[in-house]
This record gives C-alpha cells, sequence and structure tokens, in this order.
C-alpha cells in the first residue's frame, strides 16, 4: 500500500507538471482542446490525491506501523476519531492533505468557470498546478508520507500522538486552515491570469469571489478553532499569545478581509484595481508565507511541526511569487489605472478605503513584530522574544478604528453622502454608543481601563448600526410587501444576502471584540497552593480544593482535583481539572518513571462558561513527593528486566518479547504504578493551581460564530432562476422595465 | 499488484486528459476550419456568459440604489440620477446580448427579480 501511494505521489507531481504546460499551451496557441485537458488534468489530481490520502487513512486506521507516520503519531490506545485525524498532525501527511485540498478546490472553481475567463483560466491553471505541484514534490521528495520501516524494524505499537493535539478543535484546525489557505490560491492564480493577460476588468473578480470569501470564512474558523484550543487545552488560560504561527494564519485573514470589501469598490465603480490585485496577490503570498513559519522551525512556536528541511524550497516559492507578483503590476501598470475617483470622503468607498488601510496597517505592525526576532538574530545574534505587549500598543487602536468604520460604513451611500443624511443616520447609533460608555462609567469600574471602555462604546455604536440598518431596510420592504416583519427581514436579507451576510458579520465582529476587551482587561488572575480542604478567594469568588483526582487508565495516569466555588456563601459551580501523564517511548525515563514524564503531558481544565463570566482553572501535579517511589521502582523493574533477558540471550526477538510478556512483569508494573498514584491520593499533597475569572469570554467565541454565520450567508448563492423559453423575447420586456 | 493499479490510474489519468485532443483525422485545412469555428462558437458563448455575468450585476447595483433610496440614505435628486446611469448602463448590456446570435443549448435569460447576490 505504501508503494502505491508514492507511487500516486509521483504521478501526482506528473500530472501537475502536465497541467501547467498544456495550460499555458493551450492559452498561448489559442488552442481550446490543449486548455481542456489541462483542466481535466487538474480533475485527475483531485481523484489521485483523494486515493493517496484515503491510503494514508486506512494505514492510520489498521495501525499499520510500518509506515514510518503512523509509527511517530498514532499507536493502538488512541481512540479511532483521533487515528482519522492523525494523519495532519505531521509534517507529512499534512502536506499530502493540502496537496488533496488545493486539488479539489482547484477542481471546482475550473468547473465552475469552464465556459468563462477563456483566457485568464488556462493561467490560473497553471499557477494553482504549479503550487500543487510544489506541495507535492515536498511530500514525495522530502517529507514523505509513504514511508516505511523494514518488516524486521516495525515496531508492534506506535509512539502515540501528541496529548496536546487530542483535542476536538485542534482536529479540526489543521482542515480549515489548510482549505483557507488552498482557497485564498484561487483568487491568486486568477490574479495572476488576469495580469498576464490584461483582462483586467471585474470579471474575474466576479467569478472567484465567493473563492475568496470561502478562504476567508475557514481560515477565519481554524483561526478561532486554535484559540479555543489554546484556552481549553494549554493550560495558560489565554486563547491568543500574538504567536508566530497564530500571526502567521491572521495575518492573510486580516489581508483577505480587505480584499473582499474593496472587491466591491471595483465592482461597483472600477476604481482600486492596482490596490485589489496587490490585496490578493499580496494574501496568496502571505498565506505560504504562514506556511513556511509553521514548517521550516524558523520561529520557535508550539503550533510549528518543527525544525525540518523545507525552510529553503519555501523561500524559494515566496521568492518567485513575491518578485512575480510585483513585477506583473509594474508590467500591467497602464491597464490598472481607473478615471473615476472617489467623489466624496464622505461615502462609502472612502470608509472602504480607510477600512483597508486599517487592516493592512495591522498587517504591516503584525508582521514586523512577528519577524523581530529573526531580524534581531540576523543583526546581533540574539534571538529576541516577542510576546503581547509589542503588539497590544499598536493592534488595539487600529481595532478600534475598524470598529469605527464598520459601524459608520453602512450607514453611508455610494458616492456620496450629504451632512443631513448623516446626521440622520447617525443620530440612533452614536446615541447608543455614548449611553452605554455613560452607563458602564457610572456602574461599572470600566473607567480604570480607557481602552477597554472605549471598546465597549464603540461596539455598541458598531451593533446599533446593524440594527438600524435591519430594521430600516426591513421598514423598506414591508412598504411593499406588506408582511410580517420576521417574514419581512427574512426575505430583506434573502435577497440582499452580501450585503445583509455581512452587516451580520460586523454585528458579530463588535460582539468577538466586546469579549476580547472585557476578558482581557477584566479579567481576575490568581495562582495558590492548596491542600485539600484550603480555600482561596478571587474575584469575589471562593474556591475550596474539595479532594484530589489520582487515576490510572490504559492510556495515562491523571492527577487532579475537584473545586467548589461559591459567591456570596451561594454554590456556583463545581471545577473538576486534571493533569495527565502519557506513557513516553523513551528508555531512559526508566519502567516506572515513563509514566509520570511531565514532558508528556496535558491539562484538562476546569471551565465554567457562562454569558457573563468564565470561572476558569488548572492544576499542576507537584510529583517530587513521589520522585522516591518512583526511583525505587525504575531500580527494581531494571533489574527484573536484566534478569529475564539475561535468560533469553539465545531466543529471537520475537521469542524474547513473548518470554518477557508471559512472565508478568508487565501486570506488576501496571500494579506498581497504580500503587504510586494511589498514594499520592492519599497523601494530601498540595496542587498549584492557576485560577482565573473573566468577564464577558463568551462573547468572543459567540461573536466567531456570528461572523462565520454571517460570512456564510453572504456567500451563499442565489437560489436557481426562473428560466423562460425565449431570449430575445425576456430582454426586450427587461429592457422596457428599465426605461 | 501496486503496480497494476499505478498503471491502471496512469491509463485513466492518460484516457482522461487525451479526450479533448482526440478527436478524427482531418485535412489541414478542415482542422483549421474547424478550430476556428469551434472557436468563434466558444468565444460567443464565454461572450454572452460574461454579459449576463455583467448584467446580473447591474441589475444588484439598481437593486442596491433602489435600497439606499428606500432606507433614506440616498436623497431623491441623487437617486434619480444614479438610477438613470445604471438603469441605462444595463439597457446598453441587454442590447449588447441581443446582438449576439442566439446559442443552440438556448442559454435564457433569467428572471431579473429572482437575481441574488
Amino acid at each position: 500500500m505504501a508503494q502505491l501511494g508514492r507511487a500516486i505521489l509521483l504521478l501526482d507531481l506528473g500530472v501537475c507538471l502536465y497541467a501547467v504546460i498544456a495550460s499555458i499551451y493551450g492559452a498561448r496557441t489559442r488552442q481550446s482542446d490543449w486548455v481542456d485537458s489541462g483542466r481535466r488534468a487538474v480533475y485527475c489530481l483531485a481523484g489521485l490525491s483523494v486515493i493517496a490520502f484515503a491510503i494514508l487513512e486506512i494505514a492510520f486506521i489498521r495501525n499499520d506501523f510500518s509506515f514510518k507516520v503512523v509509527a511517530s503519531t498514532s499507536s493502538t490506545t488512541i481512540p479511532t476519531f483521533y487515528k482519522l485525524t492523525a494523519p495532519w498532525s505531521s509534517q507529512q501527511g499534512s502536506l499530502l492533505l493540502w496537496v488533496t485540498l488545493s486539488s479539489l478546490w482547484s477542481s471546482l472553481v475550473l468547473f465552475i468557470t469552464r465556459k468563462r475567463l477563456r483566457e485568464i483560466a488556462p493561467y490560473a491553471t497553471a499557477v494553482l498546478m504549479g503550487m500543487a505541484g510544489f506541495f507535492a514534490a515536498l511530500a514525495a521528495f522530502a517529507a514523505n508520507p509513504f514511508a516505511t520501516t523494514a518488516p524486521a524494524q516495525t515496531p508492534s505499537n506506535g509512539a502515540g500522538l501528541d496529548p496536546l493535539l487530542m483535542h476536538p478543535s485542534m482536529m479540526f484546525h489543521p482542515p480549515m486552515l489548510y482549505s483557507g489557505y488552498t482557497l485564498m490560491a484561487i483568487p491568486f492564480a486568477f490574479a495572476i491570469g488576469a495580469l498576464i493577460t490584461g483582462k483586467l476588468g471585474p470579471e474575474w473578480i466576479r467569478d472567484t469571489r465567493r473563492f475568496a470569501l470561502a478562504a476567508w470564512l475557514f481560515l477565519g474558523v481554524g483561526v478561532v478553532l486554535g484559540a479555543r484550543w489554546s484556552y481549553t487545552e494549554l493550560g495558560w488560560g489565554g486563547y491568543w499569545g500574538w504567536d508566530a504561527v497564530e500571526n502567521a494564519a491572521l495575518m492573510p485573514w486580516l489581508m483577505i478581509t480587505a480584499f473582499i470589501h474593496s472587491i466591491q469598490i471595483q465592482e461597483k465603480r472600477g476604481m482600486l484595481k492596482v490596490w485589489n490585485v496587490s490585496l490578493v496577490l499580496l494574501a496568496g503570498t502571505l498565506a505560504i508565507f504562514g506556511t513556511f513559519l509553521v514548517r521550516s522551525g524558523v520561529l520557535d512556536s508550539i503550533h510549528a511541526f518543527g525544525a525540518s528541511t523545507l525552510g529553503v524550497p519555501f523561500v524559494i516559492l515566496l521568492g518567485i511569487m513575491a518578485i512575480g507578483s510585483i513585477g506583473l503590476v509594474l508590467y500591467r501598470r497602464e491597464g490598472l489605472r481607473t478615471e473615476h475617483r472617489i467623489d466624496s470622503l464622505l461615502s462609502r468607498e472612502a470608509m472602504f478605503l480607510l477600512q483597508n488601510l486599517v487592516l493592512v496597517a495591522m498587517v504591516f505592525v503584525i508582521f514586523w513584530i512577528t519577524l523581530f526576532p529573526l531580524i534581531s538574530d540576523a543583526i546581533t545574534g540574539t534571538k529576541v522574544s516577542v510576546g503581547p505587549p509589542a503588539f497590544t500598543p499598536f493592534i488595539v487602536p487600529l481595532a478600534l478604528i475598524l470598529v469605527l468604520l464598520a459601524g459608520a460604513g453602512p450607514m453611508i451611500s455610494w458616492r456620496r453622502a450629504t451632512v443631513a443624511n448623516l446626521k440622520q443616520h447617525f443620530i440612533f447609533p452614536v446615541a447608543f454608543g455614548v449611553l452605554v460608555t455613560i452607563l458602564l462609567l457610572a456602574l461599572t469600574n470600566a473607567d480604570t481601563k480607557p481602552l477597554a471602555l472605549a471598546m465597549f462604546g464603540f461596539g455598541a455604536f458598531l451593533m446599533a448600526s446593524v440594527a438600524q440598518e435591519m430594521y430600516s431596510g426591513t421598514a423598506a420592504r414591508r412598504a411593499i410587501t406588506k408582511d410580517a416583519w420576521p417574514v419581512a427581514w427574512v426575505g430583506l436579507v434573502r435577497r440582499n444576502r452580501r450585503r445583509y451576510g455581512g452587516y451580520i458579520a460586523h454585528f458579530g465582529l463588535a460582539v468577538m471584540l466586546i469579549g476580547v476587551a472585557a476578558s482581557s482587561s477584566f479579567q481576575h488572575s490568581r495562582n495558590a497552593t492548596l491542600r485539600p480542604g484550603q480555600s482561596v478567594s478571587n474575584d469575589g469568588y471562593i474556591f475550596h480544593y474539595v479532594r484530589p483526582i489520582a487515576v490510572t487508565s490504559a492510556e495515562r495516569v491523571s492527577f487532579g482535583a475537584v473545586i467548589d466555588v461559591t459567591k456570596g456563601g451561594k454554590h456556583v459551580t463545581t471545577l473538576r481539572t486534571e493533569q495527565s501523564f502519557y506513557p513516553s517511548t523513551s528508555s531512559s525515563d526508566g519502567i516506572i518513571g515513563r509514566f509520570f514524564d511531565s514532558a508528556n503531558a496535558d491539562s484538562t481544565i476546569g471551565l465554567d462558561a457562562g454569558p457573563l463570566r468564565d470561572i476558569w482553572t488548572v492544576a499542576s501535579a507537584n510529583l517530587q513527593p513521589l520522585a522516591g517511589d518512583i526511583n525505587r521502582g525504575d531500580k527494581l523493574f531494571a533489574g527484573y528486566m536484566n534478569s529475564l533477558l539475561a535468560k533469553t540471550t539465545h531466543m529471537t526477538a520475537a521469542q524474547q518479547n513473548a518470554y518477557i510478556d508471559n512472565s508478568g512483569i508487565y501486570t506488576l508494573r501496571d500494579e506498581a504504578v497504580n500503587g504510586i498514584v494511589s498514594q499520592y491520593a492519599k497523601h494530601r499533597y498540595p496542587i498549584q493551581f492557576l485560577l482565573i475569572v473573566a468577564p464577558l469570554l463568551t462573547w468572543l467565541w459567540l461573536g466567531a460564530f456570528i461572523i462565520a454565520l454571517g460570512g456564510l450567508i453572504s456567500m451563499w448563492p442565489a437560489p436557481l432562476a426562473v428560466r423562460r423559453r425565449s431570449p430575445s423575447v425576456s430582454r426586450s420586456r427587461e429592457a422596457r422595465e428599465l426605461v | 499488484m501496486p503496480y497494476v493499479i499505478v498503471f491502471m490510474l496512469l491509463v485513466g489519468v492518460v484516457l482522461v486528459v487525451s479526450s479533448p485532443l482526440r478527436r478524427p483525422l482531418l485535412s489541414e485545412e478542415d482542422a483549421a476550419d474547424h478550430a476556428r469555428a469551434t472557436r468563434e462558437v466558444e468565444d460567443q458563448a464565454a461572450e454572452r456568459i460574461e454579459l449576463e455575468a455583467a448584467r446580473d450585476a447591474k441589475y444588484r447595483e439598481i437593486r442596491d440604489a433602489e435600497l439606499d433610496h428606500q432606507t433614506r440614505k440616498l436623497s431623491d435628486a441623487d437617486y434619480d440620477a444614479i438610477d438613470s446611469t445604471l438603469r441605462a448602463e444595463a439597457i446598453d448590456l441587454l442590447r449588447h446580448l441581443d446582438a449576439l446570435e442566439p446559442s443552440e443549448d438556448a442559454t435564457d435569460s433569467e428572471d431579473a427579480e429572482e437575481i441574488d447576490e
């Protein structure tokens, strides 16, 4: 099977090469047969890649440890769900996933546009297949998912999945991110095609807009899933650390957010052609740059695959993309000019442009601060680390401006708005924002955090602006249809998906950023070391350590605590938090000690999430008191094992393993581990807790959901149109209706 | 066995990608005529699709302007000017569509009222 998989990878590479050559040849010689052939090659690539990925999945499900990647990331004891998703936890499997997703999305867009964009599509095909071929080549030659070990060296069990990755969010996070990245390649490729052919009208944008939106949606979901994993798994209590790899996913997302807004200006007014094409080229390049950061190991990150040899190929690809993009834009700069100008600063075009500038400024800030460790290393020889304090002084003010613009933009018409119109539309949202601010000043301590207070006020302004738009649009529809309010609202959104889907997303942005501001600025965090029966207070809540948890299972050993939380004498919630230790495969850890290896541990946090606050806790078990028993156990069992091995010198490896299995040493080992674990429960060892009370943190996830919902509505295709049999008759009727 | 499967996949790929390239043998003159005719038909079909997409986009703009007017973002005077321009552009697109020869598969126009984004 591994041979088949590798052969398919090589076939993938050949198909990619053929698709590039056939498409370009067909375009240059205006032979549509060759273009069609190139497109069919893309379909073949999709089919082949799915087969190759299925082979890898089957290997994981069947526990075929002859596959090196299965042996290094899976084991017989991990649940089937995680076996299915383990392929993309490795460099090799994730590269294959990239090729598969890229080929599927490319097939879809080329099928949809097979009768359109006839001059642009072949070059777009060449670009897409060039990129897919790059990843296929990496998978085939540098990080082969189908590499195997010799039968004599095939282990009987795998190393297992990193415990940190055994989390539902983390299993969907990579496919979402990779879908976002590969979808982002589509508008990139069509932009390149448009620049090469000089077809710089809105056609290529119209046909790829939904793919840009889909890229935005998938990448956004991927980013939020990563944040959710960080919050519920990593045990530091936060959801965003401005980690290099987090930033690497955020930057293309911000760029594509700018693009999906500013393309509306090009569609309506024919303006910003240079800007739009530059945005989409940058977004595509940043998507590859993010992949480079994850896979090359140049920057330290918990999200990265670690050091690898893939850095140089990625740098070459990035260089080609950057230089090629700049060169093409310069080459076509005359064709990208527009006669139109923005009519007025009081116009939706101007608001969109300002919003774009803010988003690009955010990307600029994030990019340079993220790279600063590399730059400092190159110049001074010391890699300086950067964290949130480096980002927030820049990002927070920009986010505030963004929220204001998101609220103001929809209330202003295209081309120009009058001052009287502005006054009429701004009164309610501004008043609401001011009212919320005053109430917060009067009733809370929000004045201690002025930037957070500003976000609350601006967020309220944005929410009111969206509500006003929904109300006025629904009222206008009701005036015509006489429908009930809910029916009219649904009809309004259905007939204007792009606009009102966008408004819903804006509303979600306000909810999310209010949650971010509240949870980060007004969080109460406390470290406490407690014995069972002891209590500590945090933000008015009393955390009482009820009893320890110490359990063993086939997969892990867990130590933790049950915590009762009360406020004002009333029970609020009971939390259960654990730190789980998974057996390591390192022989240096000892037969007993490998079950207590902190390098192989993860945390189960205790979380009570509510609409107004989250109560979060994590326990760090101190196993030092057990060290004596563990060391004694290691020595004892090492001696026993050596005595067994001494009796098996004349046996084959398989006979030796069977002898040791039948000796009962592993049963005794498990009893010893259970005994040590139960000792922990009996003694009242202190545990260190991190206790956090974070207001409105749930709004972050709720806001993200609303943004995703708005995006989905915005990109949802129109219902099948009613078709009539006589084209020219209906066009005449339409023309009469338009006059 | 794997090699047999790979061979079959290779044959399948070759058949699929070569299918547009396999056609009955024609004389050079006939082949050129056929290619030219095919290109003309395809170009016209592509132009029709582009015009229809542009028309649909123009209808959306008309509806957007109408909604802006109904929600009082546009004054009557501004709306009248913008609406006239957009409708004139839409009529121009319909005229271009009318000028194209009808296609064999009858790419019918769509009910303007049903066009959504």
